[in-house]
C-alpha cells in the first residue's frame, strides 16, 4: 500500500490527467485509478469530493450536472485551461522527482 | 430484512448531524455511495455488506466536514487564485460607474451643494464597492461571499446616497429627485442605480457568458 501523504501529493495530477482523457465523475475516478494501480493506490471515497471542489474553486477543471445512461444524476468534471497548464507543470516536476530517484537507484547498483 | 433506503437514509442523517449540511457535498456523497452499493453488489455481495463497505469507505462524517471546510476557505492556500477577468470586470464596472456620476451630473458644475452630495457619494461608493472587491480578493470562498459584499454594498450606497439627497436638499427632495437642472435628475440616477448593480454584478455572472449566448443564438438565427 503507498503511503497516504504520497497518495494526497498525487491527488491533484492524477485527476488532472484523467480528465485530460475526457469529462468523468466522481466513483469512475476513484474506479479508475484502483484499476490503474491495481488497488494499491486507494482514496477514501468521500475524500475525492473535497479535492474536486477545491480544484474547481481554483479554476482548474468545471463541472456540471448530467444524468447516466441509466438515468441517475451525476456531477460531471473537466478539466479547464488552468488546468491543462497545472498538468503540464506536475508532469514536469514529477518527472523531475522521478529521473532523480531512478538515477540515485541505478547509481547503487553500479 | 435488511432495507437498503431506510441505511441510506440514516446515513445522511448521520452525515447532517456531524454537519455537513452543504447540500451539493451530501448529495454527490449519497450519488457516489449508492454507486459503490450497486457496483459490490453486482460482484455478488449481500446488500447489508454492500453498504457497509461502501460506508466505511467513505470515510468518517467528521474527517469528510474538515476536508470540505478547507475548501471554503482560502487562508492558507497560497495556491488559491482569483480569477483574472474576475478582477477585471470588477474593475471596468466600478471605473464606468465612477466616470459616469461625474460626467452625468451637470449640477456638479454649477452648485456647491452638489459637490457636497457628489462627494460623499462617491466616497461611499468606493468605499463600499471596492471594499467588496478587497474583502472578495482576501477571503475568496465562493461566489456567494461576493455575491453578499456585492449586495451589502449596493444597500450601503443607497443609503448614503439617500441621506446626502435629504441633508443636502432638505425640504424638496423628492422635487429635486425630479427636477433638477436642465437634465432631469432621474436621466443621472437611473443609469446611476443601473450601472451600480451592472459594476458589481459584471464579474460574477459573467458578461463573456452573456456574449457568448448571443452568438450562439445569432449563429441559430
Amino acid at each position: 500500500m503507498i503511503r497516504k501523504e504520497l497518495v494526497a501529493a498525487s491527488a491533484e495530477p492524477l485527476i488532472l490527467s484523467l480528465l485530460a482523457k475526457g469529462e468523468s465523475y466522481g466513483y469512475a475516478i476513484i474506479q479508475d485509478i484502483k484499476a490503474r494501480s491495481n488497488g494499491k493506490l486507494n482514496w477514501t471515497d468521500g475524500m475525492l469530493y473535497p479535492v474536486l471542489h477545491r480544484m474547481e474553486h481554483r479554476g482548474l477543471i468545471k463541472s456540471h450536472w448530467g444524468q447516466s445512461e441509466t438515468g441517475r444524476k451525476r456531477k460531471y468534471y473537466s478539466l479547464e485551461k488552468n488546468g491543462k497548464t497545472a498538468m503540464a507543470k506536475h508532469h514536469e516536476q514529477w518527472s523531475l522527482v522521478h529521473s532523480v530517484l531512478a538515477g540515485l537507484e541505478k547509481e547503487q547498483y553500479v | 430484512m435488511f432495507d437498503i433506503e431506510k441505511s441510506i437514509a440514516d446515513w445522511r442523517r448521520q452525515m447532517l448531524a456531524a454537519g455537513l449540511k452543504t447540500p451539493v457535498p451530501l448529495e454527490e456523497l449519497e450519488i457516489h455511495l449508492r454507486e459503490e452499493i450497486e457496483g459490490q453488489m453486482e460482484t455478488g455481495a449481500h446488500p447489508q455488506q454492500a453498504f457497509e463497505n461502501s460506508v466505511r469507505e467513505m470515510g468518517q462524517a467528521d474527517a469528510l466536514k474538515g476536508e470540505f471546510k478547507k475548501v471554503g476557505g482560502t487562508q492558507g492556500d497560497p495556491q488559491r487564485v482569483l480569477p483574472r477577468w474576475r478582477v477585471f470586470w470588477w474593475g471596468v464596472g466600478g471605473l464606468v460607474v465612477t466616470w459616469f456620476s461625474s460626467w452625468a451630473d451637470p449640477i456638479v458644475l454649477h452648485q456647491t451643494a452638489s459637490w457636497n452630495y457628489w462627494l460623499p457619494t462617491n466616497v461611499a461608493f468606493a468605499t463600499f464597492a471596492f471594499s467588496g472587491l478587497v474583502i472578495g480578493l482576501a477571503r475568496w470562498q465562493t461566489k456567494w461571499t461576493f455575491f453578499w459584499v456585492s449586495i451589502l454594498g449596493l444597500i450601503g450606497t443607497t443609503i448614503v446616497d439617500s441621506l446626502c439627497l435629504y441633508v443636502f436638499h432638505r425640504g424638496d427632495w423628492v422635487s429635486t429627485f425630479l427636477q433638477r437642472g436642465h437634465i432631469p435628475w432621474v436621466a443621472f440616477y437611473l443609469p446611476w442605480t443601473i450601472l451600480i448593480p451592472t459594476g458589481f454584478f459584471g464579474g460574477l455572472f459573467d458578461y463573456r457568458l452573456w456574449v457568448r449566448k448571443w452568438i450562439f443564438r445569432r449563429k441559430l438565427a
